[in-house]
């Protein structure tokens, strides 16, 4: 009986599509005028129980918990803006309990999610996926539209009702064998019984979940917003960078399939939206804000193992900015991590054999095992001489627009280290730390230098041999 | 039978411990005067019969309270601690030194699987988070040390609904890691079968034991004697005592 519950537990205080924190409050500016959509009846007519107010304390305290472990991305121009967007789609009325914050998370997955005192957090993942400000309102719509109809606490409320069902259907079944019941079957029935019915749960869910799509896509078109663009940005969320690894679960998933999401959105606009008639996007207004989180998103797919999403990333803020040596930095970055993948995923990789193989390996090996057994499968290692040419090409042009980027200097000498030139790689790390003396890595890079001089050392009294 | 698989996996899980030390540590080679303990992370559930719950604001304090127990009972073994880096104001100011500590976190976490399914593999040096751990240099610290709880608080009325397995838990999972290479040094795990969110302090002696090994692979530095397993590990009241707590006891007084 604890297994379900194992699952559920997860989902619980969590409603959207994942989690996060905070500074201190902003709120959102009262609006006067009528409401962009109108609550269901139900939820206007929601009163609190105490089971609901622990759950708030417990949200409450999960907003300072992801604070306490620095799991938010501070940038004060980034956070006005997403609180900004965040605002315009959230209702006149505030519900009771609730203090809208619009927050960002340093997490590379493409994700947003929303608690129920009314905090929403949109993971960097997620910021750079997204293409344009319409999609950031769309997502940040579907979050607050969980917030505002009371989501969390009613699926909380649901899954308790559900859990004591089971309990009950767990002791009939147990103790239904004693009366004279056949015993194997009533232990497939106390099996199987508890999992449909947290099924029904997760049923429940997806219900709520095609509820804040479509309160979404209305929020967008009342707010002047172009409604199919939550569909693109569900769509977005189909196609990544990396293999796809995950697994559809066939019981636990809380979620409407992403192509069925994709359809209904994309219905639900048509028929709000008139021919010819077409909303706003802002794409370069939505980039000019939120690159920096971008960046730093990159900086985080690599730190996780994920550098063909750092690619695309560097490429696409290249593309907006061509004349940031930051930018090329970045790629360079990205072309070194690489290590012995392609750029783009082979036909191989994306065979389920060949995503098993690589689950199998993610699960085996640590990530430094994983990188170097890369290196040895077919190819591995012609292509790592690929990438590193790729990547001193793209350190050398962030050099070209600013020749004192600290970060293309770093680059290069750990490319050089890796490349086993010593002498080339002390040249750029001590670059580094003339143009970076207070960097946060210094002491790191300080470390490197010295023991590629004593490596190098070594090296050449094995050469000269004994006097 | 179905209670009795349960019965199984979940015994195997209470009895998940094991510590195991970096040869480099053993021989001396490497020696840790200073530690300095990463924020602790924490998560606590409430098991009722309406089903699970988390407990956030148990598992913020558990965090808070945690650290200063284990860092007492480091002092005890001659070592210099540090747990106080990640609550002073520079670590709220400075966004950069709130994000490496988390990037540093995040790496752990990529390597806690593999730890935890194969810790003697620390004995070959397998685990590592690589030299970013320098990053926190300015610390000053001979070893990083990271930390996880997870656990559960029965309810009363799970607790008769989940008999034999009616115990609160707590598993803890911690590893020193050097901090210039990034090496797991040291890798401890148990499974405390107390409930230590009102006081942190009710797990004092399982955390002594947690570092029995380290105590003696760090040069014989140790204060305090290494206090029997059979004595530390699951304060069961001898009223509540049961199969499982014997069985239990049994397995802890086993060393491997």
């Amino acid at each position: 009986m604890t297994s379900p519950s194992k699952y559920l537990l997860a989902a619980l205080l969590v409603c959207g599509s994942a989690v996060a924190i905070a500074q201190e409050p902003a709120g959102c500016p009262q609006r006067s005028g009528a409401e962009l959509v109108s609550p269901k009846p139900e939820v206007e007519n929601f009163k609190f129980s105490k089971p609901d107010l622990q759950l708030l304390r417990q949200v409450d305290a999960l907003d300072q918990q992801i604070a306490d472990h620095g799991l938010l991305y501070v940038d004060p121009e980034v956070e006005a803006y997403i609180q900004r967007i965040g605002c315009s789609v959230v209702p006149a009325h505030v519900p009771e309990h609730v203090m809208w914050r619009f927050r960002v998370l340093r997490d590379p997955v493409p994700n947003a999610f929303a608690l129920a005192n009314g905090s929403v957090y949109i993971n960097t993942g997620m910021l750079s996926r997204l293409e344009n400000e319409a999609q950031l309102a769309g997502v940040l719509a579907h979050e607050v539209t969980h917030v505002v109809n009371r989501h969390t606490y009613r699926s909380f409320n649901d899954m308790r009702r559900k859990y004591v069902m089971m309990d009950v259907f767990e002791a009939a079944t147990s103790a239904a064998p004693l009366a004279g019941a056949n015993y194997p079957a009533m232990l497939a029935l106390g099996n199987v019984v508890p999992l449909a019915v947290v099924q029904t749960t997760f049923g429940y869910r997806r219900e709520l979940e095609h509820e804040a799509d479509d309160y979404a896509v209305r929020l967008l078109y009342k707010a002047g917003y172009d409604p199919k663009q939550m569909a693109h940005a569900l769509d977005l969320l189909r196609h990544g960078p990396e293999v796809d690894l995950s697994v559809r679960p066939i019981f636990w998933a809380d979620h409407p399939r992403l192509e069925t999401r994709v359809k209904d959105t994309t219905v639900l606009a048509d028929q709000l939206q008139g021919q010819g008639d077409t909303g706003r996007l802002e794409d370069a207004a939505y980039m000019a804000a939120t690159k920096n989180a971008i960046r730093h998103d990159a900086n985080l797919d690599l730190l996780l193992g994920r550098p063909r999403s750092a690619l695309a990333i560097a490429k696409r803020l290249i593309s907006f900015e061509p004349r940031n040596a930051e930018n090329y930095a970045l790629l360079g970055e990205a072309y070194r991590a690489l290590g012995g993948r392609a750029p783009e995923p082979s036909p191989e990789e994306l065979t389920s054999k060949g995503k098993d193989e690589a689950r199998r390996n993610l699960q085996k090996l640590t990530p430094a095992e994983y990188e170097k057994a890369l290196l040895t499968r077919p190819g591995g290692l012609e292509q790592w001489h690929v990438n590193s040419a790729s990547a001193e090409r793209a350190f050398a042009q962030a050099l070209e627009l600013d020749s004192k980027n600290p970060a293309a200097h770093r680059g290069l000498g750990f490319l050089y280290q890796d490349e086993d030139r010593p002498a080339d790689a002390i040249a750029q790390l001590k670059s580094y730390l003339e143009l970076a003396p207070e960097a946060r890595d210094a002491h790191q890079v300080e470390l490197r230098i010295k023991s590629l001089q004593q490596n190098a050392a070594a090296k050449k009294s094995a050469t000269e041999g004994p006097q | 039978m179905k209670r009795f698989v349960l019965f199984v996996v979940a015994l195997s899980n209470a009895v998940a411990w094991a510590q195991v030390v970096h040869p480099d540590l053993k021989s001396g080679k490497e020696h840790v005067n200073r530690i300095v303990i990463m924020p602790v992370q924490a998560e606590i559930d409430k098991q009722s019969m309406k089903g699970g719950e988390p407990m956030t604001e148990q598992a913020r304090e558990l965090e808070k309270s945690l650290t200063p127990v284990i860092a007492d009972v480091l002092r005890k073994m001659n070592v210099t601690v540090d747990d106080t880096a990640f609550a002073s104001a520079a670590f709220d100011k400075d966004p950069d030194f709130r994000y490496t500590t988390d990037d540093l976190q995040k790496k752990f976490d990529a390597i806690l699987g593999q730890l935890t399914r194969k810790p003697n593999d620390v004995r070959k040096g397998r685990f590592t988070l690589g030299d970013s751990v320098a990053k926190l240099g300015d610390l000053n610290a001979d070893a990083l040390l990271f930390v996880r709880a997870s656990g559960s608080v029965l309810t009363g009325a799970r607790k008769v609904w989940s008999f034999p397995l009616s115990y609160d838990r707590l598993r803890l999972r911690m590893a020193l890691v050097d901090a210039r290479t990034g090496t797991v040094l040291y890798f401890a795990k148990q499974t405390i079968l107390k409930n230590v969110t009102k006081d942190p302090n009710n797990a004092k002696e399982d955390i002594q034991a947690l570092f029995k090994d380290f105590g003696k692979a760090n040069k014989g530095k140790t204060l305090i004697k290494p206090e029997g397993r059979q004595n530390v590990s699951w304060s069961i009241p001898i009223r509540e005592t049961s199969l499982v707590a014997h069985v239990l006891t049994l397995f802890t007084s086993v060393e491997v």
